[in-house]
């Protein structure tokens, strides 16, 4: 027997049977989990008080401090673990947040069509008119500095993106047949999108988010460096930088450890977005940039 | 051609409208009473305080302000900044070829960079230059420029000392001054650009090879350079420079962060201090220009698509 589609599996199923196959995509979700337990275990694994002041200044990595210690005598490898959860949380909140605008914005737009579709994309084309960093700079200095503000601020430019991804998809679905024949036998609208049409636009949505919490990530770190996202002595990856930029013409050692973690936690995201694209099948539904 | 350049610019008038709401709505939010800081900060009269809130029409309703600030901007006109008493059509004037020359060796390295990359990959998908172009690109997607940024000072202006790390030159002063001095901002943003603009590029060279024509140039007998040139490269560049038209608008909405980096005046750098000091019209000055820049160079590549396609122009 040739291999052949399996009738009894779900589409769940299918994709993670797929997903596996992918040895990358499978190290990079392994890495992220590895990375999540060690933020939810921050305090414990932490060998010392990542904002006690009392290390060596601008040491390298010794036998006591393995990543060295910052310009104020703290210890990196720490503030690396436990900058790890503020990191995560920023993202995770984003993703949180600009899918809870974004899911219902999208099935209405392309469920709806007409007005209420017009009206919501004119309004999403507006947003996607400001840089991501601009327009969250500025929600950030609205709102003022702190972790749930700084993930509105971020989550807010994803929106629009997300919004036209899901519309598309909503659009698409509506023309299936199955649709169609639901709809001939009077079902309702509320219980097409919740059966038919949300199934259907959630597989692609999982790249789309994978994609944005990399992204998340990414302008965490440009926020907080710039002090407009999570505020110090927190350690979050970008604030580390931060700290490690007023040092680098003299010390730039501990510009290493927060930039390599950060490169590789979205690089993993982005390996997760690309695997999951591959076991969804050819289609090609990742929002035009 | 011009009913569709008609249809494209009515479409914009809604685009525009929802812009000016967001920017003059968002920087009605931002905490502080601007009236205070001008009269004086902390010590303002309420006499004085009274008085900017009337000269700066704080006491008329709120659609009032925004037919003022309409009006205003309508004439070019984008006000005169709270703290520094500079009008901010001139400052943005005199900040935007900081911001341009960023922006446009950004951009040249992008192309440099991402075409060939994005051909090398695309051209044989799943080979070992494909896998090894395209993880390097995810791995320059994966980095924050600004992480580059630093990361290149330490090398060239650092350890070899062979590179300015912060400032600008203006061309017409010395053109050698102006690029030595750029060179490592356009690094860090073109870099970036570059493999952003390679994975899309590669995605759609995958795509165009795989067409009716191309099969029918081969059997014509089409060198295959004659083909990934001409026939695969030119139909795969579509949403690509599109992307790219994207990634040029942003960069010319300045990069907050890596104009910081360098000590570049250029847009993002007057945008932030503006948001620190919660300079009003600074910020949506420059929002604005910002938007509306954005809307110009989408523009422009809708209509060039017209020339190009006539498929699009009569959709």
């Amino acid at each position: 027997m040739t291999a052949r589609p399996r009738d009894s599996e779900s589409p769940r199923q299918r994709i993670w049977r797929r997903f596996r196959t992918n040895r990358i995509a499978l190290v990079a979700l392994l890495y992220l989990g590895g990375l999540v337990l060690v933020a939810i275990f921050a305090n414990v694994i932490a060998p010392h008080d990542p904002n006690a002041t009392n290390g060596p200044i601008n040491s390298g990595p010794t036998a006591q401090y393995w990543l060295g210690t910052d310009s104020t005598g703290r210890d990196i490898l720490s503030r690396l673990i436990v900058g790890a959860r503020a990191s995560l949380e920023v993202a995770l909140l984003v993703v949180v947040f600009a899918l809870l605008v974004a899911l219902p914005l999208g099935l209405v737009a392309g469920y709806s069509r007409g007005w209420p579709d017009a009206g919501i994309m004119r309004v999403m084309d507006g947003l996607f008119a400001f840089p991501a960093l601009t327009l969250a700079l500025a929600i950030a200095a609205i709102l003022g500095p702190s972790i749930r503000n700084a993930a509105i601020a971020i989550a807010i430019p994803f929106i629009p993106g997300m919004v036209r991804l899901l519309r598309a998809q909503t659009l698409a679905v509506r023309e299936e047949t199955y649709v169609e024949a639901s709809k001939s036998v009077g079902v309702t609208s509320t219980r097409m999108v919740r059966k038919h049409v949300f199934p259907n636009v959630a597989s692609p949505m999982m790249v789309q988010l994978a994609l944005t919490f990399g992204f998340a990530l990414l302008a965490e770190a440009g926020l907080s460096f710039l002090n407009m996202g999570v505020q110090p002595p927190t350690a979050s990856w970008g604030t580390m930088l931060g700290d490690a930029y007023s040092f680098i013409l003299s010390k730039p050692w501990p510009l290493f450890p927060p930039g390599v973690a950060i490169a590789l936690t979205v690089l993993a995201f982005n390996l997760i977005a690309d695997g999951l694209r591959d076991a969804l099948g050819r289609e090609k539904f990742t929002a035009e940039a | 051609m011009i009913g569709y350049i008609a249809r494209r610019l009515l479409a914009l008038i809604p685009l525009l409208f929802i812009i000016s709401f967001v920017v003059f709505g968002m920087t009605l939010l931002i905490p502080g009473d601007p009236a205070v800081t001008i009269a004086g900060g902390t010590h303002a009269q309420p006499a004085d305080v009274a008085r900017v809130r009337h000269e700066l029409h704080f006491d008329r309703p709120l659609l009032v302000r925004y037919g003022y600030w309409l009006r205003d901007t309508l004439h070019g006109d984008l006000g005169v900044s709270y703290l520094h008493n500079t009008r901010v059509a001139d400052e943005i004037a005199r900040r935007f070829p900081v911001t341009l020359s960023m922006a446009l060796g950004a951009l040249a390295l992008t192309i440099l960079i991402g075409v060939p990359a994005g051909i090398i990959a695309g051209t044989k998908p799943g080979s070992l230059r494909d896998r090894t172009t395209t993880l390097g690109s995810s791995v320059g997607i994966a980095m924050p420029d600004f992480w580059v940024a630093m990361l290149l000072v330490v090398i060239f202006a650092v350890r070899l000392g062979v590179l300015p790390a912060q400032g600008y030159v203006a061309p017409e002063q010395s053109l050698t001054g102006w690029a030595r001095h750029l060179a490592l901002p356009w690094l860090a943003m073109g870099l970036a650009g570059a493999a952003a603009f390679s994975r899309q590029l590669r995605g759609s060279m995958i795509d165009a090879l795989e067409q009716d024509y191309i099969r029918t140039a081969k059997a014509k007998g089409a060198t295959r350079r004659r083909i990934v040139l001409k026939h695969a490269l030119k139909n795969a560049s579509f949403i690509p420079i599109t992307v790219l038209g994207l990634q040029f608008a942003y960069m010319l909405g300045g990069t907050v962060v890596l104009e910081n980096i360098f000590s570049l005046n250029g847009i993002g750098r007057y945008y932030f201090t503006a948001l620190v000091e919660k300079d009003i019209p600074v910020i949506q000055g420059v929002t604005l220009f910002v938007a509306i820049t954005f809307v110009v160079i989408n523009l422009a590549i809708d209509i060039a698509y017209g020339f190009l396609n006539p498929k699009v122009r009569l959709s």
